[in-house]
């Protein structure tokens, strides 16, 4: 009986304790501007997210130390979606629910970024994500913004590249099972079919596998002349797998192959892959980028990635937009449609009417394990 | 290309194999599902890469320590958790949850220790496999399936021929009889928690040789290895080892003329097809599933 009255005591105290939490104000002032985050802090994705949180915490540093938003400090909540897009929607309600955001930036997976569209639309939420190219963001909603090309450009360029510069007609897809590589690999086969190619097998594997050499063995066995390869860090291992199997073809992929990680786990099997990339790299000579890096390698001692190359130029168009329009979820958006010309470390950045970057990517390769621009 | 599915298929049975031996001896000797194995399977792999990478061992070394290790927890596991639980009388409902408990804490405290990003055992250049009879394999699979099938024979022989495995497996049949004839069942339950934790830990350490170390590696590594043991028969070792075989074989042959997509649904479709038409496996064991 005894033990039972201290049970419901704790019981008490501590869902006492979670509502003074819940129900308190966000634990800033007046003076605060307060936004959302939602990456892929934990997980497959996690490389990428700790980078773009990198990034965005340079830009929040940047903003707030030049006099942040009209006189407010600037602050950003960070939620971890462990790139799965069930966390992301509790992640994202809790933003909006709990800390009564205007605005969200990311995810950086279109999967996480598409489910968490509806709910930004209905509630009102800028929601701006650095790094999601599925072609479907294009029409997910007023609200859904996005400061990268979509994948119709990255898989237009790759496929004209292969069929026009490199001459190519057989070609095969081997891809994630998941948005992302739906979404790029349908646009690549498009472009390519209408090219005048064949795309001759088209294999996937699952976001958490790790063996792949049965997907290796039957793209290999329709001798494909190029392999597009879809997918995050597991690359890395799809390229060592392939290798070890003695298969020797062009592979071809995107911006996401970009990660020092995959040269990591491939070694020199990452050699000659090309790719298509953003414009911004930590060498680039130009003024933009190199304050940009100059400035991540003093707070972080490490070399920047795209990722939070495009993360840093998402919290600063969300910035000029809030000085711009309001700091409310309409303003904006508005505020957003009329950023044109922003000089970002990815390349100059405007947004259009549907909420899309334009930015034209370029090629890019692996060389004696760096990645440099294709001549 | 057939030769190469099917070398592919071994080479993921073996792995499947391991982890369902060891599964499946601590199934027999206590009666439940033991999540946690899985955990086991990823602290050995992350124990033998920081043996190596932070005290500079040799791969021989850290690989036996990581093994022992991985049999010292499983023998914690069972000790600190598993014994309070079963002296208690709880049904084997409660010590399943408190397995899965385990394995989720410990998968989330290496990945706050280690952090998620991948770690390699295997560095360096990618180099070719050997071709047989038109397949490639390379020489870490050639040790995979090796190590699987040596432990097969080695785990048969401690169970069936030594003292200790006798005790195991009388503790299996029987644990108020064995307790009866002298057996001190507590002491046999751990010996089987250390044996089992310890084939685990070489399934770990195997599997980041082919495909590196990272937190979640458990998670598939249980799921295949009880999917194993349930097709092989449980608390049955060569049922174990066939059940790996069969499903890794079924998983990338049965992909030959189908979307690769379909890997994993494979072999769940196998483990429900033998649940429907023969519950007890291939070794119809009597250790049937509605004990559990």
């Amino acid at each position: 009986m005894k033990n039972k009255l201290i049970g419901v005591i704790v019981v008490v105290i501590v869902t006492a304790a979670a509502l003074v939490l819940i129900l308190r104000k966000p634990g800033a002032g007046d003076q605060d501007i307060t936004v959302g985050a939602l990456l892929p802090l934990t997980g497959q994705g996690a490389a990428y997210g700790e980078a773009a949180k990198s990034g965005m915490d340079l830009a929040l540093q940047q903003v707030n130390s030049s006099g942040g938003i009209d006189g407010k400090t600037l602050r950003i909540i960070y939620e971890d979606t462990q790139g799965d897009p069930k966390v992301g929607v509790s992640a994202f309600q809790k933003l909006v629910t709990v800390n009564h955001v205007p605005a969200v930036l990311g995810d950086l997976l279109s999967s996480v970024t598409l489910s968490v569209a509806p709910i930004a639309n209905r509630r009102e939420v800028v929601l701006l994500s650095p790094a999601s190219s599925s072609p479907k963001l294009t029409e997910a909603g007023a609200y859904v913004f996005r400061n990268c090309p979509s994948d119709v450009y990255e898989g237009t360029v790759m496929a004209d590249y292969a069929s026009k510069t490199l001459g190519l007609k057989r070609v095969a897809i081997l891809r994630i099972n998941n948005e992302y590589g739906v979404g790029i690999g349908s646009v690549f086969k498009k472009e390519f079919v209408e090219n005048g190619g064949t795309i001759v097998a088209e294999e996937s594997y699952a976001e958490d596998a790790t063996d792949f050499r049965t997907q290796i063995a039957k793209v290999a066995a329709q001798n494909p002349q190029a392999i597009y390869l879809l997918g995050y860090k597991q690359m890395g291992y799809i390229l060592r797998q392939a290798s070890e199997l003695g298969l020797k073809t062009q592979f071809l992929s995107t911006v996401t192959f970009e990660d020092p990680e995959i040269l990591k786990l491939a070694g020199d099997a990452a050699d000659g892959v090309i790719y298509s990339a953003s414009k911004f790299s930590p060498d680039n000579a130009d003024e933009t980028v190199q304050r940009f890096v100059d400035a991540y390698e003093a707070a972080y001692q490490s070399e920047p990635n795209i990722f939070a190359g495009l993360s840093y130029d998402a919290a600063q168009i969300l910035v000029i937009a809030m000085r711009d329009g309001g700091t409310s979820g309409p303003q904006i958006r508005e505020a957003l449609h009329r950023v044109k010309d922003y000089p970002g470390v990815a390349g100059e950045t405007a947004i259009d009417e549907n909420g899309d970057a334009v930015l034209t990517p370029v090629l890019k390769t692996v060389k004696d394990g760096e990645f440099v621009f294709l001549k | 290309m057939i030769t190469q599915l099917t070398v592919n298929g071994i080479i993921a049975g073996c792995t499947y194999a391991l982890v369902a031996m060891g599964f499946t001896i601590i199934y027999g000797t206590v009666r439940f599902f033991h999540f946690a194995h899985g955990a086991i399977v990823a602290v050995a792999a992350y124990t033998a890469w920081a043996f190596m990478a932070y005290l500079g061992m040799p791969f021989a070394m850290a690989a036996i320590i990581s093994v022992v290790a991985a049999g010292g927890l499983g023998v914690l596991m069972d000790r600190f958790v598993y014994r309070p639980l079963r002296q208690r009388k709880s049904p084997s409902l409660i010590l399943l949850l408190a397995s899965f408990g385990m394995f989720l804490v410990v998968q989330n405290i290496l990945q706050f220790v280690f952090g998620s990003d991948i770690k390699m055992l295997r560095g360096g250049a990618a180099s070719e496999g050997h071709r047989l009879f038109g397949a490639v394999i390379t020489s870490t699979q050639l040790w995979i399936v090796a190590s699987s099938v040596i432990l097969a024979v080695a785990a048969l022989w401690f169970l069936r021929k030594t003292g200790f495995g006798k005790s195991i497996r009388a503790v299996a049949d029987d644990q108020v009889a064995a307790s009866l004839v002298g057996i001190n069942s507590e002491r046999t339950v751990s010996m089987a928690f250390f044996l089992g934790s310890a084939l685990a830990g070489v399934a770990g350490i195997l599997v980041a040789l082919e495909s590196n170390v990272y937190p979640a590696m458990g998670l598939n590594a249980v799921i295949k290895g009880i999917i194993a043991a349930l097709i092989g028969g449980m608390g049955s070792i060569p049922g174990a080892l066939l059940g790996g075989l069969l499903i890794g074989f079924a998983e990338n042959v049965g992909v030959w003329g189908i979307s690769s997509g379909w890997k994993d649904a494979i072999s769940y479709a196998v483990l429900v097809a033998f649940l429907l038409f023969r519950p007890g496996g291939i070794f119809h064991t009597d250790l049937e599933l509605r004990k559990v």
